[in-house]
């Protein structure tokens, strides 16, 4: 039927109907932990902390685009030093920030750590993961997520420990795992 | 009706983030309208009108990162809820449409009532259309009818309403 040839009632006023309506408080817990089952959703992060994450992915950002143009890290390409992977972990015992200050003290940390081990001549890169885990396989559900990782090359293991040590991300309660490339 | 530019700054963090917070603030602001809309649109049951909206988030967390904003968060969301609560009504039973309706005792008809004892198509389209407020271009894009179809439907509805309410519309 064509539409300008339909015919036409007047409505009943409906303007007295509601248009919204609360919806049983458990229906919220309900969805969010739906959504959790599927791993589409992160467990809530303190807002104090949120810009703590943000300064991660800043240092991280800070990283790969210092390296850049073109010299994206390969394992074969540390000139003979080993590399490692410092893999940042997403949970933790998060120390919540007292202050905006202290937030913003954070964020500085990390972007001023990322940037003083560029200066050093590092050979670095990194990058952040994406959101939404995608787990197979049996037990695959066990453990933390990770969030990110830096690459970068130092003559051993114990130099390597000793970089990741001074990551901003442990003095807040983060994790890190530190793991050296293996080449094949 | 929420601000476009707030629904789509949740929206980037969200996709940003995936944060629980993020997704509760979404889910804060929408809820309440979709609920509503989607026990209309089930004819009052409840218990479905949840199951409906709780599966709309899953699916719209899951493919909110492909939505261009062709319309409105709302509007897309809506569009969810005609799907989740076709599928609803598609597992039920069937029952008999039913055209015999006692009212209630004069100056306290029940509109909602009413409603739901609309044939599903027609009420459809005057929930979309008569409370909801799109065109009949919107609803045909939001439930994949033509714009006359839509239009039709509703002259439909109209008609019911007013036969129930012993009122006899005017065509205008």
């Amino acid at each position: 039927m064509n539409e300008d040839e339909a015919p036409e009632i007047e409505p009943v006023d409906l303007k007295l109907l509601k248009r919204e309506l609360p919806p049983p408080g458990n229906l919220e817990e309900r969805t969010v932990a739906a959504l959790k089952e599927r791993h589409v959703l992160r467990p809530a992060i303190k807002r104090s902390n949120a810009r703590w994450w943000q300064a991660i992915a800043a240092a991280i950002v800070i990283f790969a685009g210092g390296f850049g143009l073109g010299h994206r890290w390969h394992p074969d390409s540390t000139k003979g030093q080993p590399t490692f992977v410092l893999l940042l972990r997403e949970e933790g015992n998060v120390r919540k920030a007292a202050t905006l200050g202290e937030e913003q003290k954070r964020v500085n940390e990390y972007v001023s750590w990322a940037r003083q081990l560029r200066a050093g001549g590092r050979f670095v890169d990194g990058t952040k993961l994406r959101d939404g885990r995608h787990d197979l396989g049996a037990g695959a559900s066990a453990g933390t997520g990770i969030i990110g990782f830096f690459a970068f090359s130092a003559r051993n293991l114990d130099e390597a420990m000793a970089i990741a040590r001074t990551c901003p991300h442990l003095r807040y309660g983060g994790q890190i795992e530190v793991r050296e490339v293996e080449r094949v | 009706v929420p601000q476009p530019d707030t629904d789509r700054k949740l929206v980037a963090q969200f996709l940003a983030s995936r944060d629980e917070d993020v997704f509760r603030e979404l889910y804060r602001r929408h809820t309440p309208a979709l609920y509503l809309f989607a026990i209309r649109m089930l004819g009052g049951a409840e218990h479905d009108a949840e199951d409906a909206v709780q599966e709309v988030w899953i699916r719209a967390a899951a493919a909110v990162g492909r939505f261009q904003w062709a319309s409105s968060l709302r509007t897309w969301l809506i569009g969810i809820v005609v799907n989740c609560c076709r599928e609803i009504l598609r597992d039920r039973a069937p029952q008999a449409e039913s055209t015999q309706v006692t009212l209630p005792a004069a100056g306290a008809i029940d509109l909602e009532l009413l409603i739901r004892r609309l044939p599903e198509g027609c009420r459809e389209v005057l929930v979309l259309h008569d409370i909801e407020g799109y065109t009949h271009q919107e609803i045909g894009a939001l439930i994949g009818i033509a714009p006359g179809t839509s239009k039709h439907h509703l002259f439909r509805a109209r008609g019911k309403l007013r036969e129930w309410l012993g009122n006899k519309g005017e065509a205008s």
